[in-house]
């Protein structure tokens, strides 16, 4: 029985033999292995080049498989999301702020609060977030960009806090002692 | 901080830890433009969340094990009772609920 070990290997994937529309991938040898080949000493050379990018499996069905690192293949449907999350974002910008519906955004949907002028921020950001996630494999820093954009439509639907921003200090002010200090002031 | 905050002050209190709260104020008070040693802070957005006058962009800190502060910080502020220019972290938002 084939064993393979799951922290080298992520997963196999079926893919077209001739498809056209799938992303293009390039394997270090360029070799397409058989099922046969696993039960021989060629399995190391599969999980090597798994582990190093992408191999190859053509089975007795004429389909490949590819077989890449786990957190490559977490990578792409992180990213395909994102990308369905970017064309909602685009989708709903096309329209008419007046035609728009919060469901036009889908999981941006918090984005309605954006002004046009912070849509489109948010619109150039999440395009580079996007570049680099591809550049990098990781959707960490877009994350971070979109995490920035969803506290910020959070505060811009509280207006009393709104009304605080860039004022002045007030007589309702009051300062905050160090709670250390607070803990050690003698009771009264 | 405005007085009507006061409560949910307190509240950020009772839920965070004395440690954690701590950590937040320690953060406010000597270094709210630096990334905290615990904790996490992220610049806002956008042109609502633009600084003037002086003060900071809204920056946003998320207390460990609790809610959400939201403020602003001026390093030369002259305003208020006290004239003379000095630093103020103005607190714009506290939120304990989860996210």
């Amino acid at each position: 029985m084939l064993r393979m070990s799951a922290t080298i290997v992520g997963m196999i994937l079926a893919v077209p033999v001739k498809g056209d529309n799938i992303m293009a991938v390039t394997t270090r040898s360029g070799r397409t292995y058989q099922p046969t080949d696993l039960t021989t000493a060629k399995r190391r050379d599969f999980i090597e080049e798994a582990r190093v990018g992408v191999a190859r499996l053509r089975n007795s069905d004429g389909e490949t498989l590819v077989a890449l690192p786990e957190r490559d293949l977490n990578a792409l449907v992180e990213l395909r999301d994102h990308a369905l999350a970017f064309l909602s974002l685009e989708n709903a910008m096309s329209r008419a702020r007046e035609d728009r519906r919060s469901t036009d955004f889908g999981e941006l949907a918090w984005a309605t609060v954006l002004d046009d002028d912070d849509l489109a921020e948010f619109r150039a950001e999440f395009a580079d977030g996007l570049a680099s996630a591809l550049a990098e494999r990781s959707v960490a820093r877009l994350d971070k960009t979109i995490h920035a954009w969803r506290l910020t439509s959070d505060l811009l639907r509280d207006p009393v806090a709104m009304a605080r921003v860039n004022a002045g200090v007030d007589e309702d002010d009051v300062e905050v002692s160090s709670p250390t200090e607070i803990a050690n002031e003698p009771a009264v | 901080m405005s007085k009507s905050m006061w409560k949910q002050w307190e509240n950020a209190v009772s839920q965070a830890g004395d440690q954690n709260v701590q950590q937040l104020w320690d953060h406010l008070a000597y270094r709210p433009d630096q990334l905290p040693l615990l904790g996490s802070v992220t610049r806002l957005k956008g042109g609502h969340m633009k600084g003037k006058e002086g003060w900071s962009d809204v920056h946003h800190y998320e207390i460990t094990g609790a809610g959400r502060i939201n403020y602003q910080f001026h390093p030369d502020y002259a305003g208020g009772a006290q004239g003379d220019k000095h630093a103020v972290v103005k607190v714009t938002s506290i939120d304990m609920s989860s996210h």
